[in-house]
């Protein structure tokens, strides 16, 4: 017995090791920096920190932010595209805000609020963080606000785009948590009247989770209020769905055009199966179809993403130097996550901390939130300046594929808009 | 009443966790300490729950989280909409899923071994999809928000005590174990556990000696249902946020591990499967968040699974006892 | 919205589509779990890591034929169901039905975690020169990888009733199906068996592997509901029938293109799961629960 167990664990972690090693070896392209960005925040943190504390300093206090953001389980792509965009952020800033070195603790939430009412309990409780940031699954977002409240942390969410959110936060009694990405109701209605402006009828496609289904609420009804019929809501699975039977549907509704709510992966997957099918509608998009992880995956075929066009916050055509850089740093495409991860770390979370620290401030939570909620930071996507919802309003853009590469077409300005009943 | 050593064995270890669990906050009174507390507690009582049916009726019902989420959804209406207390929410979800359970119990228990686990499993994805598509209902994969916390209205008092704190839930959710292992011991240690020994034994045999199975195997899945509705409903109070997910394979898969990996069938077993089933995930992660990625802890803890599963075939339970005796030296039968 | 006899037939072939790639996934399944009565939670996780060999082979530097590649898929998944059989079922073999579940789910934990560590949670896609050739027979237009999958599911049928009816391989599995104790009373080697069938039902699940997934993309996590939906199978076919298992896998393909194509797709698995529920409440023993055995 003894001896098999150690010939089993001996195995298991040769494989593991094998597997590890050759992965990045065996896949050119897409797939090579993938491990890399794992095991980066601990060597940022670590590595980096020495050459930028100056040496005849004794070392200040580190700073120590907590990422609450689901890291495994159904929506860890999100989580993982958080977390690269925030690493880059911090070797961007050499490891430190002005010689305080920075460190990353990661509590995985899975996308569920069970898991991240935990989450932040760590965060808050054992890492003693001094700011968090959050965001992908709102869901996850409503259940970790009781707790972010009582843990008094402020914490920067990207990408939550649930609009009950908005009630709840800044005057709707958590001045805790803060959206620097606009949710649906704020993108939806100037969306919807680009879209009824251009044909009559649509067919609205969403991911079966909380992104798709909460455009959704939004969309559906707004459409008919712009002058357009939504002649059907569907939604799938991400991923393993085949969309066969919808576009045989979508088809025999004979809708002027599509309107798809879904991330980068399952989009590709829908278009492509969009061409098998043979349709020609316009389509409409919300979410990850025009995106670089859009175009890497429907490389083999351009035609597939042409001429979508699609409504997003934080893409990569309106900070093209950031993608550049995001590109060279991991040899993948910037998503809108990979940049909300990016924007809340370098264009909220630190010049909070500077600005904390300029004023000879401690660096206690309460400080930074202060600080957060006074910033007022341009950007490339517009102003980074929380209103009394702690709500920023960055600017959304249109964008769409021609020849396999994204094209940026239009920023648009996004205002606040009344979110009574939601 | 003849009390002997003997039959208060069974009895030491559940009061020496419910010390320990009492006494605990008294060193770190942490909301992270609480928080995992309060999960020990919670999945000590969903355990327990899934055991009596699992472990001693042996049917291995993988719907278990059917009456969790129910129970959850049912609260956030009747506490959101109606106004009902915590302790009127609770009873209502354990009396409507003890209903379920027996409706449920008759359809299900026509089918046994593993048809009865997969049916079961079916079961449960039904439930979830209908909650994640059931948008006016449940607010669907959006999930329904805003359930009001606990409010306690002790006597001598002007207002009622509004339960916020870490510390107030864990002390108010303790007496509810108690209350489980309670009942988890009366049904197992009396009349009625020989009955279920006898059904998951032989059911043939059992109805040849009078024993009627689908009678307690149904008195097993009531109790289990409700005991995981009142479950449901607290969880919702706690969390303040109720998802499909709740209801997801997820928390299954956890039970699985702890009534098996722990000992099925047997009380220790399922308390030590509990204990460090629930303390292990958040351990691994705050201690091992700067060190390794979530999906390495997922891997350990696959690892550890598998290896008790292999090298461990009578569960932990199983393990303890064995060392037990060699150092007493002397052979006994386990608890 | 009239009755349009085109869509009806789109939807056919859908249905079809979809029943053959449900039953594709779920024969290597139903092999190993009527003949060794291993219920098998990785399955799906077996799925997934052959998913993911075919894109790093697809990848790869030298560009090989796809058949090749189909080849080389089939080999290593059958490769690693015998890896996993011989580490982890192999001992545990004739344990209780609860420790080959657990174990599985054991081993369904470390393979999708591992391919979250080596991946990232990115899903790949793995498309073929095939899955963008578009052929329209009387109108209707498909991939030829979809009519491959089509034409390559009825062969691996045929070839499995074949094969358990006329070899003596087949038979033996048959009766190791119908009555292990026997079987190792007349002296046959059934853990040889065993792994021969593990071999066996890796290949078939590599074929499906590398014939499905360049339609839909591989990411971690994917395996899980694909397991349970061939588990569903299984049970509805009645018990470890592999024809069973095949028309209940078909059932649930047309219920999913028809009941979505016609009323919801929010409901379709609801529909199916339902169905799944209601038969095991109407027939116990499954929908063909009959014969024991293959």
């Amino acid at each position: 017995m003894k001896k098999t167990l150690k010939v089993f664990v001996f195995l298991v972690v040769v494989m593991s090791l094998a597997l590890a090693a050759c992965a990045p070896a065996a896949t050119p392209a897409p797939a090579e920096p993938t491990a890399a960005p794992q095991t980066q925040p601990t060597e940022a943190t670590k590595e980096e920190m020495p050459p930028t504390a100056v040496p005849t300093e004794a070392p200040k206090d580190p700073i120590k932010i907590g990422l609450n953001l689901p890291l495994t389980g159904a929506l860890a792509f999100l989580g993982e595209g958080y977390k690269m965009g925030i690493v880059l952020a911090i070797e961007e800033l050499g490891g430190a805000i002005q010689g305080h070195p920075i460190e990353l603790y990661d509590a995985d939430n899975k996308g569920t609020p069970t898991d991240s009412v935990n989450a932040v309990r760590q965060l808050v409780d054992v890492n003693q963080v001094q700011v968090m940031i959050g965001g992908g699954a709102s869901s996850a977002t409503l259940a970790s606000m009781p707790i972010i409240l009582e843990g008094e942390t402020p914490s920067v969410d990207g990408s939550s785009t649930n609009p009950t959110i908005y009630n709840q936060i800044g005057v709707g009694g958590n001045p805790w948590l803060f959206r620097i990405g606009t949710d649906d109701l704020i993108m939806g209605q100037g969306y919807s009247d680009y879209i009824a402006d251009r044909v009559k009828s649509v067919s609205f496609v969403g991911d079966d989770n909380q992104f798709g289904r909460g455009a959704g609420q939004v969309y559906v009804p707004l459409l008919p209020r712009s002058g357009a019929e939504v002649l059907s809501e569907d939604y799938f699975d991400p991923g393993t769905a085949d969309y066969r039977p919808a576009l045989t549907k979508i088809k025999s509704t004979g809708a002027d055009a599509v309107l798809i709510v879904m991330t980068d992966q399952s989009c590709a997957t829908f278009m492509r199966q969009f061409r098998e099918v043979g349709l020609t509608q316009q389509v409409f998009a919300r979410g990850g179809c025009t995106t670089g992880l859009f175009n890497e995956n429907t490389k083999d075929d351009p035609k597939i993403g042409e001429g979508i066009i699609e409504f997003s916050f934080f893409m990569s055509g309106s900070d093209p130097d950031f993608a550049d850089r995001f590109f060279k740093r991991y040899n993948q495409q910037v998503t809108s996550h990979r940049f909300a991860g990016y924007y809340a770390m370098y264009h909220t979370v630190a010049p909070a901390i500077e600005a904390v620290l300029a004023d000879g401030k401690e660096l206690t939570p309460a400080n930074i939130r202060d600080a957060i909620a006074a910033l007022d930071v341009d950007t490339a996507v517009g102003k980074i300046k929380f209103d009394d919802h702690n709500q920023a309003y960055t600017k959304g853009s249109l964008t769409t594929n021609k020849d396999g590469k994204q094209v940026f077409l239009d920023e648009v300005e996004l205002k606040p808009i009344d979110h009574t009943g939601f | 009443m003849n009390i002997s050593k003997q039959s208060l064995r069974p009895f030491i270890l559940p009061i020496v966790l419910l010390v320990i669990m009492a006494l605990l906050p008294l060193f770190n009174q942490s909301g992270f300490t609480l928080n995992v507390l309060i999960n020990v507690v919670r999945w000590l009582i969903f355990a327990l729950a899934f055991d009596l049916v699992a472990g001693h009726i042996g049917s291995v019902s993988l719907g278990q989280p059917i009456f969790y989420g129910i129970g959850a959804y049912l609260t956030a209406y009747l506490a959101g909409k109606l106004g009902l207390g915590w302790l009127g929410c609770m009873l209502v979800s354990a009396f409507f899923m003890a209903l379920l359970a027996l409706l449920a119990g008759l359809a299900f228990f026509r089918i046994r071994h593993v048809t009865f686990a997969i049916g079961t499993l079916g079961a449960a994805i039904v439930t979830q999809l209908v909650a994640n598509s059931a948008e006016k209902l449940t607010g669907g994969a959006l999930c329904t928000t805003g359930v009001p916390r606990p409010q306690l209205l002790l006597p001598f008092m002007e207002s009622a005590i509004k339960i916020s704190k870490p510390i107030q839930f864990y002390y108010l959710f303790l007496p509810f174990l108690i209350l489980t292992l309670v009942v988890y011991l009366a049904v197992t240690k009396s009349r009625i556990g020989r009955a279920f020994t006898a059904v998951r034994e032989d059911e043939v045999r059992a109805s040849a000696v009078g024993i009627y199975p689908l009678r307690y195997k149904l008195v097993a899945f009531a109790l289990s249902g409700a005991l995981i509705g009142a479950l449901g409903s607290w969880q919702a109070q706690y969390v303040t946020v109720i998802c499909p997910s709740d209801m997801a394979q997820d928390i299954t898969t956890s039970l699985l591990i702890m009534v098996f990996v722990g000992g099925a069938g047997r009380l220790s077993g399922v308390i030590i499967g509990g204990v460090i089933f629930s303390i292990l995930p958040p351990f691994l992660q705050a201690v091992g968040s700067k060190y390794f990625q979530p999906a390495y802890q997922q891997i350990l803890y696959g690892l550890i699974l598998v290896g008790v599963m292999l090298y461990m075939p009578d569960g932990l339970d199983g393990l303890a006892s064995r060392i037990l005796r060699r150092f007493r030296g002397i052979r006994k039968e386990g608890v | 919205m009239p009755f349009q006899l085109e869509i009806f037939i789109n939807h056919l072939l859908n249905g079809l589509t979809l029943g053959a790639l449900y039953s594709l996934v779920t024969l290597g399944l139903v092999l190993t779990f009527s003949v060794i009565g291993i219920v098998n939670f990785a399955h799906g996780d077996l799925f997934m890591v052959a998913g993911y060999t075919l894109f790093l082979l697809l990848n790869m530097s030298i560009e090989l034929p796809y058949v090749v590649i189909v080849a080389l898929v089939i080999l290593l998944t059958a490769f690693y169901a015998v890896v996993i059989e011989r580490l982890a079922i192999h001992p545990i073999i004739e344990k209780s039905w609860r420790t080959h579940a657990i174990t599985t789910i054991g081993l369904s934990i470390i393979l999708q975690n591992a391919a979250l560590a080596i991946f990232s949670a990115d899903p790949r896609t793995t498309p073929t020169s095939l899955s963008n050739t578009v052929i329209s027979p009387l109108g209707i237009r498909i991939s030829v990888q979809r009519l491959i999958i089509l034409v390559v599911a009825a062969l691996v049928f045929a070839g499995i009733q074949v094969f358990v009816k006329h070899t003596k391989l087949g038979k033996t599995m048959r009766a190791i199906s119908q009555n292990r104790e026997m079987c190792q009373v007349v002296g046959i080697n059934t853990r040889k068996i065993a792994l021969i069938t593990f071999a066996l039902g890796g290949a078939i699940t590599g074929l499906a592997a590398a014939l499905i997934t360049p339609l839909f993309s591989v990411y971690n996590s994917m395996g899980s509901m694909l397991t349970i939906k061939s588990l569903a199978a299984i049970v509805m076919g009645g018990m470890g029938q592999v024809n069973g298992a095949i028309y209940a896998s078909m059932l649930m393909g047309m219920i999913e293109s028809f009941f979505g194509g016609y009323v919801s797709f929010a409901y379709k698995d609801v529909v199916s799961f339902g169905v799944f529920v209601l038969v095991l409440f109407i027939r116990p023993t499954g929908l063909f629960g009959k014969k024991v055995g293959l």
